[in-house]
């Protein structure tokens, strides 16, 4: 049976395919709470086009990678994809729990997905058990967890995405991919646009990372006005990336970002275009341990930035004028 | 991979038209709907057509009904249908080590100066502040004209309206494109002008919208899209507000053309 799961999957647009025996997840783990008599999860991986990147990168276009990478892969082709391969399951007399990342249900009390608008989230839904996609992948065998938290995998390096069936079919497992892609170069580290990850652990601040997803960087942000944020003391700071930021504060700077119209299904645009997972990629793609290579190297010329002078209260002046 | 292998995928996965256009043809492109300015180092530009049914129009034209043309000739085909072919089609021109960008309709979106509306959408947003990131390059979003893109992959031309049309098909059509910088065998340029001495769009609208020299007055098209039965029906998920005109200039362009009646 995992011959033929393994040609649907391609067939419905999976780049990689993995198998962990769920004796490999620990007893405690929210698998067993969602589906008691699992025996095998299936983790799928499709790729993000790196094309979808290039808006961002070239500074010309940010409508396709929210809407074709992030909304399209999660709304429309991996749910089509586990219910067919699901369906593929049962009909061979097993059972297939489809699992799929539930954007706006989180267990945390003061949880945050960047990737959509805050006041979308259900907050504290411990009824609702989600686990950790990246770290069930590496069970799967798909690949390792870069230090960002990112699933980072011999094929796309950080630029896929990830789904999930458990079911209580046994199939044949695959190994755990011993990690050797991220070597701790701190490309993730220095890409992001608002400081967002721990140079230390790695921790990635969910409220801080949504505040410089959506643009909060004006050295990042072609949409940002140079007045912008009037009513914060620290708009400079914030504008920087470098201000001090807590949930609260992360709303109230939120609610001051209309730069770009939202996506569908409560997504926000991504204004820094994941500048962790590129900064990530352009390191793995020039360390040449990338599976898949393309003609020409993703990142062609310096990166572009303005100057946080064009936000000071001095020049926003002289161009009212 | 070559031009033979992503057309054939495409026509497995419901393209009926299908042609790859040279970005030599859009130099002297204003830079704000520039393909080069989306993939600088992009060469050509592949055009799919996904036909929307023509009974779709047909129950419309009958009065019989009006509501599934706008949740499946317009969103399902533009938000769902596309969304999962375009991914195809990408994939296989990245697995051949060639990029690929997406080019699907930004139905809400309207670069910064243009304040025409899209008579499909209840609303669009204009990007009223954007800057350049540096110079040499136009405000950011770069969207591309889908009927100047249609005419260099000889697969239609902007129609009087604003549609895009071709022999084919006439206005019953919906248009997605990929720039990439794979070397691809290109087409000839859409030569038929379709719109030759035929003014049928311009009398079919009840409400004027169409001027034989301005072409489309967006707004007032907007008015009139959904409100000509004096009656209203929900906008669809995603915004897209039910078509109650029955398009009637498609309807009679699509006569035209074709040579017959719906």
């Amino acid at each position: 049976m995992k011959h033929e799961l393994l040609k649907l999957a391609k067939e419905c647009g999976a780049d990689l395919v993995g198998v962990a025996p769920a004796s490999r997840f620990p007893a405690d783990h929210k698998i067993f709470r969602i589906y008691p008599q699992v025996k095998s999860v299936i983790g799928l991986a499709f790729r993000c086009l790196r094309g979808s990147y290039r808006g961002t990168e070239e500074g010309t276009t940010y409508y396709q990678y929210t809407t074709m990478s992030v909304e399209n892969m999660e709304e429309t082709v991996m749910p089509i994809a586990l219910v067919r391969l699901a369906n593929r399951i049962e009909s061979k007399g097993f059972t297939a729990v489809p699992q799929r990342r539930h954007q706006t249900i989180m267990e945390a009390e003061d949880g945050m997905n960047p990737e959509v608008a805050y006041d979308a989230i259900a907050r504290g839904r411990v009824e609702e058990p989600q686990f950790d996609f990246t770290d069930a992948a590496v069970r799967c065998g798909l690949g390792e967890r870069g230090f960002h938290g990112a699933l980072l995998t011999d094929d796309f390096g950080p630029m896929q995405r990830t789904c999930f069936i458990l079911t209580d079919a046994e199939l044949e497992p695959d190994q755990v991919v011993t990690p050797h892609l991220c070597d701790r170069c701190g490309a993730c580290v220095k890409g992001c646009p608002g400081k967002c990850i721990d140079p230390e652990s790695g921790e990635v601040d969910p409220w801080r990372c949504a505040v410089y997803y959506n643009g909060a960087n004006g050295t990042k942000n072609p949409f940002m006005p140079p007045e912008a944020f009037p009513d914060f003391e620290d708009r400079l700071a914030i504008i920087a990336g470098e201000a001090e930021i807590d949930s609260e504060k992360a709303k109230r700077i939120l609610d001051a970002i209309y730069f770009y119209p939202p996506a569908q299904h409560s997504y926000t645009c991504s204004i820094c275009g994941r500048a962790c997972d590129v900064a990530c990629y352009c390191h793995l793609e020039k360390k040449g341990v990338l599976k898949r290579t393309f003609k020409t190297p993703f990142r062609t010329r310096p990166e572009w930035k303005f100057q946080l002078d064009d936000f000071a209260p001095e020049s926003v002046n002289a161009r009212q004028e | 991979m070559n031009r033979e292998t992503i057309e054939q995928v495409a026509r497995e996965l419901g393209a009926a038209m299908f042609g790859v256009g040279d970005l030599k043809l859009f130099e002297g492109e204003d830079p704000r709907h520039d393909p080069k300015q989306v993939c600088p180092k992009a060469q050509a530009i592949i055009g799919f057509g996904i036909p929307v049914p023509k009974g779709l129009y047909k129950t419309m034209k009958d009065e019989s009904q009006f509501y599934a043309y706008t949740t499946l000739g317009v969103k399902a085909i533009d938000e769902e249908y596309f969304d999962i072919f375009l991914f195809k089609m990408a994939s296989i021109i990245e697995d051949a080590g060639y990029d690929a960008c997406l080019q699907r309709t930004t139905p809400n979106l309207r670069v910064k100066g243009d304040k025409t509306a899209n008579p499909e959408m209840i609303g669009v947003y204009e990007l009223a502040h954007a800057e350049a990131v540096e110079p040499g390059k136009p405000p950011p979003d770069v969207m591309i004209d889908f009927g100047k893109a249609a005419r260099a992959c000889g697969i239609g031309m902007p129609g009087r309206y604003g549609r895009v049309i071709n022999r084919e098909y006439g206005p019953f059509m919906r248009y997605a494109f990929i720039i990439t910088d794979a070397p691809l065998e290109t087409n000839a340029p859409y030569a038929d002008d379709l719109c030759a001495g035929c003014d049928a769009c311009v009398k079919a609208c009840d409400a004027g919208c169409i001027d034989v020299e301005k072409g489309l007055d967006s707004w007032k098209c907007w008015e009139h899209y959904n409100k000509a039965r004096g009656y209203s029906l929900p906008r669809t998920q995603w915004g897209y507000q039910a078509c109650l005109c029955g398009r009637k200039c498609d309807v009679a362009c699509w006569e035209h053309i074709k040579g017959v009646k719906l």
